[in-house]
């Protein structure tokens, strides 16, 4: 159907329109106008895809400046997924048009998902795909072709340079699946077409790495103007995203293989000298002239890239201690053999990188300055060597990534340095952790660079966290809840179980038996009243597995088995779909089955659990982290100190976001029902830190239930949905067709005429009164000094 | 110099000189030496060099070496350890800073000249030289060196002041947050405590009105100890301390300036406290004419306090000043 918004013509694919996706199409247009960021929160399964991609598509060819739209998502198959969406949105345009617009919409992953040629594809791990990649296609294997020698190339790449260069691809929305088969008939590699074909297209589309990362950001990501509008999907994780592309960890075989390749390098020098010194003579002029590697012409055949934010790169020539090859593989080995003597002692260090620098140059005489020079210097030596084998080099690679940040950056970071694994392990396994502790750093450029960002997500309460967290504004920050004609799902808090005992997965009392004996209870009361399938959440997997043998030993397993099959996650993935597989079977034949998951797993990440995979979630006790983490206690330290932003705060606040995102799994639309149990004595006080759309289902009496009462409620509910609905009830309320959607904009507008009238009558009056003479005088108003005047002791003190 | 790239665990460790290892003698000890970078352990270090130089005891390396000229291996791959122990000898000597010469270009270039230096000597090639010219330019530019040397300790000394500083005040902020959190639960119980006494003693009908400003007195406990932490330890002037939230009551009002309220708004004195901008009342004054007055027991019970004195003193005196009659007569 088409409507208006304001000005704008939009043009949704459906013939009915939810009214919160109506309202979330208005606000997101209001952001755009005003060229702000935003943060929406929007129900999981009420159709936020579409309405994100309709408005914004709408909004880009309707008004001339024709902003281009990029769009991160989070996993493969949610860009797959978003791809489909937008080819039958275009579709329907094309159709409702009357005729076809110049539109190009790509996506863009991996080199692993997106090879085709026969020996690179096979390779099982990203890193080695992407080197094997390399060393077909960089640069100098071409000089190496033109100078005559026969090096093996891709052919799937030199098809491209047959190939004009603005129309590697047709116009048109191109899902992964369709341009493998396209590159496969025309022979030309996906990845470097979609890469070089980015400034062509309308729409954008690929994961948050390629705009948060700044290892990858500089080189994908450069071309985009400044209107283009920004949005991220599922963007409830985002601040780890950006704490993890800014973090690193080494361990000893890093740094042993990283000897191993400072030793290799520096044969390297001496076999080039004594064949072809002039490289390395050129190379050495070069840094002396001050001349920097900064612009390339082929971006796609860098070694490495830089590892800081493009700002905080020194945009001086290369310090003299390392202008020449010899000097700069000394210096490497100096600063690796450091790193070894670091790692034996055999107690927690923890510090900032000021004093790991001062400590480094009181004992090697590695200053700062030539650090932040690392990787630059790096790649161009192994440019100028004319490496094409660079397999060997990754770790390398990582220590010269570790040496520029170590040096960048002052504050908001910190060096960690574990030498056990747990605290019981008596042999060393020692890690240094480089980690970010500041989330706002990796997306600053971004909010920086482009006006309009718009974040959105199913779960992403409380709404104000993320702006102090990334340290940004918005225009506009609201959150909708789902409109039902009646209650489809039905989200309970039981904090007792029947014999009245607290329930609650706190570390004191988790393995306490009552408490799991309650917490089996529950589960068996649940599998014997929900049809079909049941999904268990538990916050860590030595609790679940601590748990089920528990359960095992009082044969609460037995019980359950009786009604459902059992089915657990592992932290293997192929175990993990083997058991997805089967609980699938099961629940569509048969009484169903049981799946004991994790809330930080795998499953709660990615896998829906819709209609009847998922009938009932049951979240065993409140998420938290690993508490004891140092690197956790930093990050909440830092936090506390920059942010004002409490401890428990936080805590609560990453518990609660990753709970709502596993109650969200099982509801995926709005014919979909479904029942969610939070059993933890914790949630009653946690409930407002739900998103509104729960929290607004949760009936008062529901807040503070034993086992036995959610029993009897979850059971009422299941016999309201057993009841069949007419369709004809939802009309108008819960869905809107193209007159309902008039009717309702008319009113609005009458309401604002209404509202614009009232407001000039009443001004011109309330400019006489300033002070309001009522709390002045009032002596039954003690709001006014907090407490009864008659109190002697607070007036003594007062002195007044 | 063989080994010298090996890097052996500590539990194998077997000192070349006496074959002992460290399964016998857990609490052995390796040194190694400057000249040649030798390694042996402890014992045999004292057993051979304690009464004066002898020959290094490795087969095949006739060094003559001292007993101070042993130390303890920091870095494991020996050639490293060789090589900063160079580099702390020729920077001791080629140590100019950057802001000694005009373009960051020069620095560089004689940055390399360092690093060549180094290289020389570390690799054996040219080490006649490279000593001779380190050796000139010690000769040459003695005080200049020593100069720098103070200079470079100067700021290490202040790097570690800043050092010890930051971490105290990361230690107090990490107090001050463990106290705020204790404190706002006791005000928490208190409030409950009067919640409750209230209650007991009200009349009937009053207890929804008792509970509303319960919590509003909590709320504005809160703020008040928020405001008055952020505000940190203030020093009062008499000896009668007020009680903390009843002095940041005060505070709170807002201060402003007389001539902030020039704009025609009359001057509020119950928001508004009045701050004159030609003088600052200080905290602390030394006034032995009024200390005993001030110190007396009985003149403080009755509300005496110095600080008042000394504000009413200052307003008189300067009360007239930045009032002048013409002006104010033609605004009216």
């Amino acid at each position: 159907m088409k409507f208006f918004i304001d000005d704008l013509p939009v043009l949704f694919p459906y013939p009915r329109i939810y009214p919160e996706q109506y309202a979330y199409m208005c606000d997101l247009k209001r952001t755009l106008d005003v060229g702000g960021n935003c943060i929406l929160e929007m129900p999981s399964g009420t159709g936020k895809t579409i309405s994100l991609l309709s408005l914004t598509i709408s909004y880009q060819m309707f008004y001339p400046e024709r902003r281009k739209i990029v769009y991160c998502s989070r996993t493969m198959s949610e860009i797959e997924k978003a791809l489909t969406e937008l080819r039958s949105l275009m579709a329907y345009r094309e159709k409702e048009l009357g005729r076809k617009e110049p539109f190009r919409g790509l996506g863009l992953t991996s080199r692993k998902n997106l090879c085709l040629h026969p020996d690179v594809r096979r390779e099982r791990k990203g890193a080695v795909v992407d080197e094997k990649c390399r060393s077909l296609t960089s640069s100098f294997v071409m000089e190496q072709k033109k100078a005559g020698k026969n090096p093996k190339l891709c052919e799937y790449h030199e098809n491209l340079y047959e190939l004009e260069p603005h129309n590697l691809i047709p116009e048109g929305v191109w899902t992964f699946d369709s341009l493998m088969q396209y590159c496969e008939e025309t022979k030309q590699c996906p990845y470097f077409t979609v890469r070089r074909m980015m400034s062509f297209c309308n729409i954008v589309i690929y994961s948050f790495h390629y705009l948060l990362d700044p290892k990858i950001a500089e080189r994908v990501s450069k071309e985009l103007s400044k209107d283009s509008i920004i949005i991220f999907d599922e963007a409830h994780n985002i601040d780890n995203v950006c704490i993890e592309s800014l973090s690193i960890d080494l361990t000893e075989g890093t740094l042993q293989k990283a000897l191993r390749g400072v030793n290799e390098l520096g044969k390297q020098i001496d076999e080039m000298k004594a064949s072809d010194s002039e490289k390395l003579q050129d190379e050495y002029q070069r840094l002396v002239d001050g001349l920097r590697e900064a612009d390339e012409a082929r971006e796609e055949d860098i070694f490495m890239a830089n590892p800081v934010l493009p700002d905080d790169l020194l945009k001086e020539a290369v310090p003299g201690n390392i202008r020449r090859a010899e000097h700069f593989v000394a210096f490497l080995k100096r600063f690796v053999e450091y790193l070894k003597t670091r790692m034996q002692v055999r107690h927690v260090i923890s510090e900032t990188p000021p004093s790991f620098l001062q400590h480094l140059k009181e004992l090697t005489f590695i200053e700062r300055k030539p650090l932040r020079f690392t990787s630059e210097r790096l790649t161009s030596l192994i440019r100028t060597l004319e490496l094409t084998n660079v397999e060997q080099f990754v770790a390398l690679k990582e220590i010269a990534m570790f040496a520029t940040l170590v040096s960048t950056y002052e504050q908001g970071f910190m060096l960690i340095l574990e030498p056990f694994e747990s605290d019981t392990a008596t042999v060393p396994n020692p890690i240094l952790h480089f980690t970010c502790l500041d989330a706002s750093i990796a997306i600053k450029p971004v909010f920086e660079r482009f006006s309009s960002v718009i974040i959105t997500s199913g779960t992403i309460s409380p709404l104000d966290m993320y702006p102090k967290m990334l340290n940004f504004e918005t225009v506009l920050q609201e959150s909708y809840t789902m409109t039902l004609t009646r209650r489809t799902f039905l989200p309970l808090i039981v904090t007792r179980g029947s014999d009245q005992v607290a329930i609650s997965s706190r570390f004191e009392i988790r393995n306490d038996p009552s408490v799991v004996r309650n917490y089996g209870n529950l589960f068996i009361e649940f599998s014997k009243l929900t049809p079909d399938g049941l999904v268990i959440f538990f916050p860590s997997y030595l609790y679940m597995e601590s748990i089920i043998s528990m359960w095992q030993t009082m044969g609460i397993l037995d019980e359950v088995w009786k009604y459902k099959l059992i089915l657990v996650e592992t932290p293997d993935s192929q175990e993990t779909s083997l058991a997805l597989e089967a609980f699938r079977t099961a629940c569509s034949n048969g009484r169903g089955a049981a799946l004991l998951c994790v809330a930080r797993g795998k499953v709660s990440e990615g896998i829906d659990f819709d209609h009847h995979y998922g009938r009932t979630v049951l979240m065993i006790g409140v998420p938290f982290q690993y508490t004891e983490s140092r690197i956790l206690k930093a990050r909440l330290e830092f936090m506390r100190e920059n942010y004002h932003i409490r401890e428990n705060d936080f805590l609560s606040f990453d518990a609660m976001r990753h709970g709502a995102q596993c109650l969200g799994r099982v509801l995926r639309g709005k014919d979909d029902y479904g029942i969610m149990v939070l059993a933890d004595k914790r949630f009653s006080r946690k409930r407002n830190q739900l998103p509104k759309w729960i929290n607004q289902a949760i009936m008062d009496s529901d807040v503070n239930l034993s086992t036995d009462m959610a029993v009897a409620a979850a059971k009422s509910f299941l016999r309201t949905m057993a009841q069949p609905m007419d369709a004809k009830d939802q009309e108008g309320v819960s869905v809107w067709s193209l007159s309902d959607l008039l009717k309702v904009q008319e009113e609005q507008r009458m309401e604002a005429k209404q509202k614009a009238e009232e407001e000039k009558k009443i001004r011109p009056v309330e400019e006489k009164m300033d002070v309001d003479e009522e709390d002045y005088f009032d002596d039954e108003n003690d709001e006014f000094y907090g407490f009864t005047i008659s109190d002697d002791e607070m007036l003594l003190e007062l002195d007044i | 110099m063989s080994s010298l790239a090996a890097v052996q665990k500590p539990e194998d460790e077997i000192c070349p000189v006496c074959r002992l290892d460290t399964y016998m003698n857990p609490s052995m000890r390796f040194l190694i030496n400057t000249e040649c970078y030798h390694r042996m352990c402890e014992s045999c270090v004292d057993r051979i060099f304690s009464q004066g130089p002898a020959k290094c005891p490795i087969y095949g390396c006739n060094m003559t070496l001292r007993k101070n000229k042993f130390k303890r291996q920091t870095f494991a791959d020996l050639q490293v350890e060789r090589e900063v122990d160079v580099r702390r000898r020729v920077n001791q000597v080629f140590n100019r800073r950057r802001e000694e010469f005009d373009s960051l270009d020069e620095y560089n270039n004689y940055l390399e000249q360092v690093e060549a230096a180094i290289f020389n000597l570390v690799n054996h090639v040219q080490e006649e030289e490279t000593e001779q010219k380190l050796n000139e330019y010690k000769a040459a530019n003695q005080s200049a060196i020593k100069a720098n040397a103070t200079l470079l300790s100067q700021e290490e000394e202040k790097a570690e002041i800043m050092r010890q500083l930051e971490a105290e005040r990361r230690l107090n902020q990490r107090l001050s947050a463990i106290e705020e959190s204790v404190a706002e639960q006791e005000l928490k119980k208190e409030a409950d405590r009067k919640i409750i006494q209230d209650l007991a003693t009200a009349k009937d009908g009053e207890a929804d009105n008792i509970v509303k400003r319960a919590a509003a007195y909590v709320q504005r406990g809160l703020d008040l100890k928020k405001s008055s932490a952020r505000r940190g330890p203030r020093e009062t002037t008499s000896a009668v301390s007020f009680g903390d939230s009843a002095l940041s009551l005060l505070n709170q009002r807002t201060r402003t300036n007389i001539a902030d309220t020039a704009d025609g708004a009359p001057f509020d004195p119950t928001t508004e406290e009045y701050v004159n901008e030609f003088y600052k009342v200080q905290s602390q004054y030394y006034d032995p004419f009024l200390d005993n007055v001030a110190s007396n027991k009985q003149a403080q019970a009755a509300g005496f306090q110095v600080g008042v004195v000394y504000e009413q003193v200052l307003f008189d005196a300067f009360m007239g000043l930045g009032v002048f009659i013409e002006e104010e007569k033609k605004q009216v």
